[in-house]
């Protein structure tokens, strides 16, 4: 499966496999990733838990990512598969976080160049930081207007809300 | 994936701290060793391709920076890494059988002796190691005390039981000692462990003097016993001869060892002086239109087909893919090169497909039509109102009458989108029917 020549001198396939590689390896607490087909490593399925004491807790969600072919000099863009309510999640499952985007591009206007995307960036550090996120929510940047309302007026409804979302990821 | 080594694969070894160096001489964009070490002005090295790559994705050459730290690059101002470059090709071709030893202890493990007794060696080595240097830590944290006259000479006197006046002489000394004994623990492992053999300790040096005979210390340099006094005077000798040694055997372990590297080296930077083998410049691609561009191409050599965009991408990349090579040791043959860049392209319109299906944008248009309607249907409004001035006034005071209306009611700032939201509802039904229009129009055409 990794026998073309192609994918041997294509840098952004050979970074994905180390990172996959590593990942397995050394696999972080409450993440999970690794390629959709092992023949495109370009789309990425993985699943995070949600984090301790947040309403958040217990849930596991799933989301992919998908990686432009000149990865990793462009970041890649991730999309939660499941229904998340969250201030930096758009309603369509896209997550806006910082270390997300080129210095390039800002969608909101906010970000400083440091907490940027970097080739040396890396799925493990994007999937911590996304956990962080869903712990500490930025409504400075709301993707999610809606949730940033709710959760800067009332926490408790927020809170509710999440926690039904986490019983639906769960099938319960 | 077994063709892909990374640091991890030191985890669940005897060895898991080599993944830190393992780690260390990777660059840090591609995740591979080093291919041709350049190092930025901010101290921080990457492959040649990998930094002028990023570097060229930049859209301006000010906005480069490093992938680390972010500060300001400039490709004119990288510098090879020779160290490093050396460091990768030693690491890598003893990577191998580092490996193999890191991971042969499990199957150890299986006969008693065997196991026991390397661990326990190598346990008591550590300790040796660990003693040794905190004797040095003491020693040279006394040196700074004002008692450093007794504390100092404590090793010596040990022996001699004599307080000496040679205390500067010795200070240099013990510096020595350390130098010479770090580099016989890095150069000269085979002396060091048939000394061990012999002496039945580890560290021989600090842990042996006890066993001199009355009044006599070991050289700290060469580990010849003699009087205190001798010593001072022995130890300047002694420090020119180890010296000029050591040097003599540098310079013979590097013309053996390094000899095809060097050559190697000098060759390849012979050739880059001497044959055409130079960098190329970046363009400024505004400065040409397409036909130059094409012909820009031609010239070296590259397929000129395709869009503006297009052969703008190819020239960056050939001139990326071109001055890394022109950096490595062994560089490639232009036909090479050109299977590299042609393997780059197609990968690049393979995946470039996938990235935004036009399902995804018509789909995503359905669903906010009737925002994009009322887009439209407000700015077509702005710009009535603007041709028909009158109107436009009597807009304005409907919507007066409609502020006055609303005001009683709780909220200020929800209420304002409200009322303007009264002003369309209410301002006619002519515009409604527009309204209709542009959505049905706009569905249409999605």
């Amino acid at each position: 499966m990794y026998k073309s020549q192609n994918s041997r001198n294509n840098t952004a396939v050979r970074r994905l496999m180390t990172e996959y590689k590593q990942l397995i390896n050394e696999a972080p607490d409450g993440i999970s990733a690794g390629p959709i087909d092992e023949d495109n490593f370009f789309e990425w399925e993985c699943l995070i838990q949600g984090p301790e004491d947040t309403p958040f807790e217990g849930g596991v969600f799933p989301a992919t990512l998908t990686f432009p072919k000149d990865y990793p000099l462009s970041p890649p863009t991730m999309k939660f598969t499941c229904e998340i309510f969250h201030p930096n999640v758009y309603k369509d499952g896209t997550v806006c976080i910082s270390i997300l985007h080129a210095p390039g591009d800002d969608p909101n206007m906010y970000e400083s160049a440091s907490e940027r995307w970097s080739p040396i960036q890396s799925v493990e550090k994007i999937l911590i930081s996304v956990m962080s996120m869903l712990a500490e929510p930025n409504d400075e940047s709301g993707a999610n207007i809606d949730a940033c309302k709710v959760w800067r007026n009332d926490r408790a409804e927020y809170n509710r809300i999440v926690k039904s979302n986490v019983r639906k990821t769960l099938g319960l | 994936m077994d063709e892909i080594l990374d640091p991890s694969d030191w985890t669940g070894t005897r060895l898991p701290t080599l993944s830190l160096l393992d780690s260390s001489l990777r660059c840090r964009i591609c995740k591979d060793f080093f291919t041709s070490p350049f190092m930025t002005e901010c101290a921080h090295t990457f492959c040649s391709l990998c930094i002028r790559k990023c570097i060229a994705s930049t859209p301006t050459s000010e906005t480069a920076c490093c992938p680390v730290c972010r500060a300001p690059v400039l490709e004119i101002r990288l510098r090879r890494n020779q160290v490093v470059e050396d460091l990768v090709e030693w690491f890598e071709n003893a990577r191998a059988a580092i490996m193999s030893v890191a991971k042969e202890d499990p199957v150890v493990v299986e006969v008693p002796v065997a196991s026991t007794t390397p661990e326990r060696a190598s346990s008591s080595e550590r300790i040796g190691r660990k003693r040794r240097r905190d004797n040095m830590d003491k020693e040279t944290s006394s040196s700074m005390t004002p008692e450093s006259g007794n504390s100092e000479t404590r090793r010596p006197t040990r022996a001699a039981s004599r307080n000496v006046s040679y205390e500067v002489k010795l200070d240099i000394g013990d510096e020595s000692e350390e130098e010479a004994a770090t580099s016989d623990h890095c150069n000269n492992q085979d002396v060091l462990s048939s000394v061990t053999a012999e002496q039945g300790s580890s560290f021989v040096i600090l842990d042996n003097d006890d066993g001199n005979p009355e009044g006599l210390v070991p050289c700290p340099v060469c580990n010849v016993v003699m009087t205190p006094q001798e010593v001072q005077i022995h130890l300047d000798d002694c420090f020119k001869e180890q010296a000029a040694k050591e040097a003599r055997a540098n310079q013979s372990l590097i013309s053996k060892s390094n000899a095809p590297l060097r050559t190697l080296q000098s060759q390849s930077l012979h050739t880059i002086t001497k044959k055409p083998l130079q960098r190329l410049p970046k363009l400024q691609y505004d400065l040409f239109n397409d036909t130059k561009l094409r012909s820009k191409l031609a010239e070296l050599g590259l397929p000129t087909n395709g869009t503006r965009t297009q052969l703008q991408q190819r020239h960056t990349e050939w001139v990326s893919l071109w001055n890394a090579n022109v950096d490595s040791n062994n560089p490639k043959t232009k036909k090479q090169l050109l299977r590299n860049l042609n393997d780059w392209e197609s990968n690049l319109a393979k995946y470039a497909v996938q990235k935004v299906s036009a399902d995804d944008l018509a789909a995503w248009g359905k669903t906010h039509s009737n925002n994009f309607g009322d887009l439209i249907f407000q700015a077509r409004k702005n710009l009535q109102n603007k041709s028909h001035p009158e109107q436009q006034q009597g807009i304005y005071s409907t919507s007066k009458s409609n502020m006055q209306n609303q005001q009683l009611p709780e909220n200020p700032g929800p209420e304002k989108v409200r009322t303007i939201d009264g002003i369309y509802q209410k301002s006619s039904s002519a515009a409604e029917e527009k309204m209709e229009y542009v959505r049905d129009v706009l569905t249409e055409e999605l």
